[in-house]
C-alpha cells in the first residue's frame, strides 16, 4: 500500500532544512503566497516547486499525456499567479492550485472528447519515466504492465470518477483534501468515490476475465 | 428472504469504501456486522480490494520524473517577466508607421486648410473694395461682388451666381470687363 502523500506534507515546520533557493522550508503557503502578490518572484518560485511534481503526477495519471500535462501545469500556475489577489490566504493553497489543474485537465480532456487518451495524441500508456528515486523493483516488468493496465482502465471511466480515483487511490489525497479540491461536500466526494471504484473493478475483472461465478467463489 | 436481499444492496454501495478503508461510523459497523454472515458480499469485498490493489501497485509507478528534466518555473518566470512589460513596448514595431501616417494626415488636414484660407482670402480681395466703394459706386459698376451691394429695396442678399474661385482668381488679374459678374436683378 503506497504511503498516503498530503500536498502539506513537505513542509516541516520547525526544521532547519531550506527550500531550493535558500527559503525556509517552514514557510507557510499563505505567507508565501503575500510575498508573491507583493511581486517576490522568489516566493512564487518556492511554491511552484513545492508542488509542481504533484500537480504533473495528478494531471498526467489524469490525461495520460506527459506533454499536454507539463503545458496544463504550468497554464494551472500561470493562472494562480494572476488570480493571487483574489485568493483568500485563510485557506489553503494546495486545493485552490488543484482545483485550478483539475478543471484545466477536466477541460481538456472535454476538447479531445474525453475518449481514452490512447486515441488521442500521446498515447495512453502510462510511461515509466527512468530517473525515479525509488527503490528498484527486482523486476519491474510485471509492476510496469500492470499500471499500463490500470491507465488504460482509468481512461475508460468518466472523468468526473476518474479524477476520484486519482486524487485519492492513487495520489493518496484524504476525501476531506478531495472535497476541498473539487468542490463537493465530503459525503458526495464518498458516493462519488464509491461509484468510480465499482466502476474500476467491473472494468479490471473484465480485462482480466474474471466473471462473477469466479468471483463469489 | 427480502430482507437479506436489501440488506445485500444496502451494503454493496458502501463496499467500494470499505475496501479502501474509508467507511466510518454506524455504517462502517452495519457492514462488518453483514459480512460475518453474508459470503457473497465477502467475495464481492475481496473482488473490489483486488481491483483496489492493482491500483494502488500502479499508484507505486512514478508517472512523473522525480526530478523532472526541466522544472516549470525558468518558463514561467519569462512568462511572467513579460506580462508585467510595459504595454507600449508591444506596439514597438508599430511605431514609425503610426507616427509617419499622423504626420502625412497632420500634413493633408494643414494644406487643405490653408487652401481653404487662400480661397477664402481670395474672395475678401476681391470683394475687399466693396465695403466703402459699393455704397458710392453706381449699380451699375461691374467687377463688384453683388453680395456686397446693398439691396436697392431692403437688407436681404439676393441669390447670386458666383464663378469658381479659380475662376476669379483668374479674373481678378485681368481687366473688370472680362469677369462675368451677374448683374443685379432690378425690381
Amino acid at each position: 500500500m503506497p504511503e498516503r502523500i498530503s500536498p502539506s506534507r513537505n513542509v516541516s515546520r520547525g526544521a532547519a532544512v531550506n527550500e531550493p533557493d535558500g527559503r525556509p522550508l517552514d514557510a507557510g503557503d499563505a505567507r508565501l503566497v503575500e510575498l508573491a502578490r507583493g511581486g517576490d518572484d522568489d516566493a512564487f518560485a518556492t511554491l511552484v516547486g513545492r508542488y509542481e511534481r504533484k500537480l504533473q503526477r495528478v494531471l498526467v495519471r489524469l490525461i495520460g499525456d506527459h506533454e499536454l500535462a507539463r503545458d496544463l501545469a504550468q497554464e494551472t500556475f500561470w493562472q494562480v499567479y494572476r488570480r493571487l489577489d483574489r485568493f483568500d490566504t485563510a485557506r489553503r493553497f494546495g486545493p485552490w492550485l488543484f482545483r485550478v489543474g483539475i478543471n484545466l485537465a477536466l477541460d481538456a480532456l472535454r476538447h479531445r472528447g474525453g475518449g481514452p487518451a490512447g486515441l488521442g495524441h500521446g498515447g495512453g500508456s502510462l510511461e515509466v519515466v527512468p530517473g525515479g528515486l525509488e527503490v528498484p523493483d527486482p523486476d519491474p516488468r510485471p509492476r510496469a504492465e500492470l499500471a499500463q493496465e490500470v491507465r488504460f482502465i482509468l481512461d475508460r471511466i468518466p472523468p468526473p470518477y476518474r479524477t476520484m480515483l486519482v486524487l485519492r487511490d492513487l495520489e493518496g489525497f484524504s476525501t476531506a483534501e478531495v472535497a476541498a479540491i473539487v468542490g463537493r461536500r465530503e459525503a458526495t466526494v464518498r458516493w462519488r468515490l464509491a461509484r468510480a471504484r465499482e466502476m474500476f473493478r467491473e472494468h479490471w475483472e473484465r480485462r482480466e476475465g474474471i466473471s462473477p461465478g469466479e468471483r463469489s467463489r | 428472504m427480502l430482507a437479506h436481499a436489501y440488506a445485500c444492496r444496502w451494503v454493496r454501495l458502501r463496499l467500494p469504501l470499505a475496501a479502501g478503508d474509508d467507511l466510518v461510523g454506524p455504517d462502517r459497523r452495519w457492514v462488518e456486522r453483514h459480512l460475518a454472515r453474508c459470503e457473497e458480499c465477502r467475495g464481492r469485498l475481496e473482488s473490489l480490494r483486488a481491483a483496489l490493489g492493482a491500483l494502488q501497485t500502479a499508484a507505486a509507478e512514478p508517472p512523473v520524473a522525480e526530478s523532472p528534466a526541466a522544472p516549470i518555473w525558468p518558463e514561467l518566470q519569462r512568462q511572467i517577466r513579460e506580462s508585467r512589460r510595459p504595454a507600449p513596448t508591444r506596439w514597438a514595431g508599430l511605431a514609425l508607421p503610426i507616427a509617419a501616417a499622423l504626420a502625412v494626415t497632420a500634413g493633408v488636414a494643414w494644406s487643405a486648410r490653408l487652401d481653404r484660407r487662400l480661397h477664402r482670402g481670395a474672395t475678401a480681395r476681391l470683394a475687399a473694395p466693396a465695403p466703402a466703394a459699393a455704397p458710392a459706386r453706381p449699380p451699375a459698376t461691374r467687377g463688384i461682388s453683388p453680395r456686397h451691394r446693398e439691396a436697392p429695396g431692403g437688407d436681404e442678399p439676393r441669390p447670386i451666381a458666383l464663378d469658381t474661385p479659380t475662376k476669379r482668381r483668374r479674373g481678378a488679374s485681368s481687366s473688370p470687363a472680362d469677369r462675368r459678374v451677374v448683374p443685379p436683378a432690378i425690381h
